[in-house]
């Protein structure tokens, strides 16, 4: 029996894990597991809790992507009580789906995958992190910081909660977008996707083509996913509101 | 050189961590120069193993300070939360997970080897389909709060637990004094008006959104209690309030006790049932009582029924 060689925790993603490398007598690697580590249970213990509560517990799978098991149980409870959100329930959820994207985006781009980027896959994993990033590009790290605190706290004084969401509710949303807010939101969304078209460029012009060349061949596979997509318009956030 | 820190993560959704960023700004100083972080999984690539997995045992660097969220369900949690103790000076438990048990301590209701059969081996799992017992960690008994397996020295509940109040626990530490953190009840936070007992007898489930004048400031809404939701802030601990009001207040939502009880050793159960009868409010009407513990179900507090979660009331 050869030796085994554990990569654990599996880092820079929520979620634990572990990679197992089973190697023969002869060094070779014989074979590789991926080990999910931990079961919560989700499944079992939201039996039996009033249906309108679960979307306050199953946000708790995921507090990177809280919203989308939030609003996901949201259409579930929906589908269990035979209703239909009304139009500004779903666009009100929607956008808040939308706005979690933005986060979701800043904070995987810049805080866990730029390390590999910014300091490179050579560097040390002492410093081939989040810290390091800051450390090496201070002007960018502090826009970056700046952003995505604006996108979280728009979507927490709007909703109440960014992490762990609780206005979605059976039926539609628990209130309303009142002008104000509105006005406030679409400033701060204006601000957001001027940032994100620099992103953009910076991605382009300063990460990618550094590396193009192993993008072009590093972990490509060729695969049918189709990805998720509605009758209507082909677009994965919208669904049809019916009852209008 | 900042001060050494160790994060780490047990049976959690690293909601916390998120948490922890959502500090803003005033992170950027906090994690490059007054802490110098060794260890932390969700940021940064320090394995337990050494680098290239050779090693055996499971070794994190020692830290001044350590930081874990998330409770203890299995025996990986358990070595890796030993291991923080003792390579860590000062231990924090981040979020209610950590301090309470959390979500995940739901599972403490249930019959665990039911339920792990049913999870792994249902109509939708592949056939002949097995629990595993190889290289994954074996669960515990149920799921603990970290101070039931080791000594902490500092919480800070919450799911999530508010930014600012992690930012006073560490300036705090770097200080050398003791945090400033609220000591009393969401409801003490709460600026919604209460007009006083007996209109309500029955609380009633939230299917029909609150009362409220949109736009209208929140102390112009009437207390959810009071409008017959039931609505957990006079038995949690407060901290959720940021801007004027607590999280889900703000949000025209009732409190369902995300940051445990108001003091350390608290039923959240027996305290709203408490609640409810001094207001002449019938306990029988709560829908799914046992969801009064769903954040502090460690401890010993949420145990499996003999009648399984489906049948109860």
């Amino acid at each position: 029996m050869g030796k085994v060689l554990n990569i654990a925790p599996v880092s820079r993603i929520e979620g634990h894990a572990k990679i197992a490398i089973h190697l023969g007598d002869d060094g070779n690697v014989q074979d590789a597991f991926l080990h999910i580590q931990s079961l919560r249970g989700f499944e079992k213990f939201i039996e039996g809790r009033p249906a309108e509560e679960v979307p306050r517990i199953v946000n708790r799978i995921c507090g990177i992507c809280p919203w989308m098991h939030h609003l996901a149980s949201n259409k579930a409870v929906d589908g269990a009580f035979g209703v239909t959100p009304t139009e500004t329930g779903h666009k009100l959820r929607e956008m808040c789906q939308v706005m979690a994207h933005i986060n979701d985006k800043i904070l995987h781009f810049f805080f866990l995958a730029a390390p590999d980027f910014v300091l490179g896959p050579d560097a040390d994993y002492s410093v081939r992190n989040v810290i390091g990033v800051v450390k090496a590009a201070p002007e960018l790290a502090t826009q970056v910081v700046k952003m995505r605190q604006l996108g979280q706290m728009m979507l927490d004084k709007f909703a109440g909660k960014a992490i762990h969401p609780i206005a979605g509710v059976v039926g539609g949303f628990a209130k309303p977008m009142v002008e104000e807010e509105r006005q406030e939101l679409l400033a701060g969304t204006r601000t957001l996707l001027d940032f994100a078209c620099f992103a953009l460029d910076y991605a382009i012009n300063n990460v990618f083509a550094k590396y193009i060349d192993v993008i072009g061949d590093l972990g490509v596979i060729r695969t049918g996913f189709l990805g998720t997509v509605d009758r209507a318009d082909g677009r994965s956030a919208s669904t049809t509101a019916s009852s209008a | 050189m900042g001060v050494t820190t160790a994060l780490e993560w047990l049976g959690s959704c690293s909601g916390c961590e998120i948490a922890i960023l959502n500090i803003g700004e005033a992170l950027v100083p906090i994690i490059t120069e007054a802490l110098d972080i060794v260890h932390a999984p969700v940021l940064m690539d320090h394995k337990y193993f050494g680098q290239c997995g050779e090693g055996v045992t499971l070794t994190i660097p020692e830290a001044t300070v350590g930081i874990v969220t998330g409770g203890v369900s299995n025996h990986e949690h358990l070595e890796v939360l030993e291991e923080m103790r003792a390579k860590c000076k000062v231990l924090i438990a981040l979020g209610t997970c950590a301090t309470h048990g959390g979500i995940p301590a739901l599972m403490n209701g249930q019959d665990r080897a039911a339920s792990w059969e049913e999870i792994f081996k249902t109509v939708t799992t592949d056939p002949g389909a097995q629990i595993p017992t190889v290289e994954v960690p074996a669960p515990l008994d149920r799921v603990y709060a970290c101070d039931e397996k080791v000594k902490i020295d500092m919480q800070l509940p919450g799911c999530p637990p508010n930014p600012e109040l992690i930012a006073e626990v560490i300036v705090s530490l770097l200080e050398n004094r003791a945090p400033v953190l609220p000591g009393k009840s969401v409801c003490d936070t709460c600026p919604t008006q209460r007009q006083g007992k007996g209109e309500v007898d029955r609380v009633k489930r939230f299917i029909t959104n609150a009362k409220f004048t949109p736009g209208a400031p929140i102390d112009e809404m009437r207390c959810l209690l009071e409008q017959g939701y039931l609505c957990m802030g006079p038995v949690t601990a407060a901290g959720c309030a940021k801007r004027g009001a607590p999280s889900c207040i703000s949000a025209r939502v009732p409190c369902r006790g995300c940051f445990g009880p108001v003091r350390k050793d608290g039923n959240q159960l027996l305290d709203m049932m408490n609640a409810l009868a001094s207001n002449g409010i019938d306990f029988k009407s709560v829908v799914d009582r046992r969801s009064l513990l769903r954040f502090s179900g460690a401890h010993g507090l949420l145990r499996p029924t003999k009648t399984s979660a489906v049948k109860e009331d």
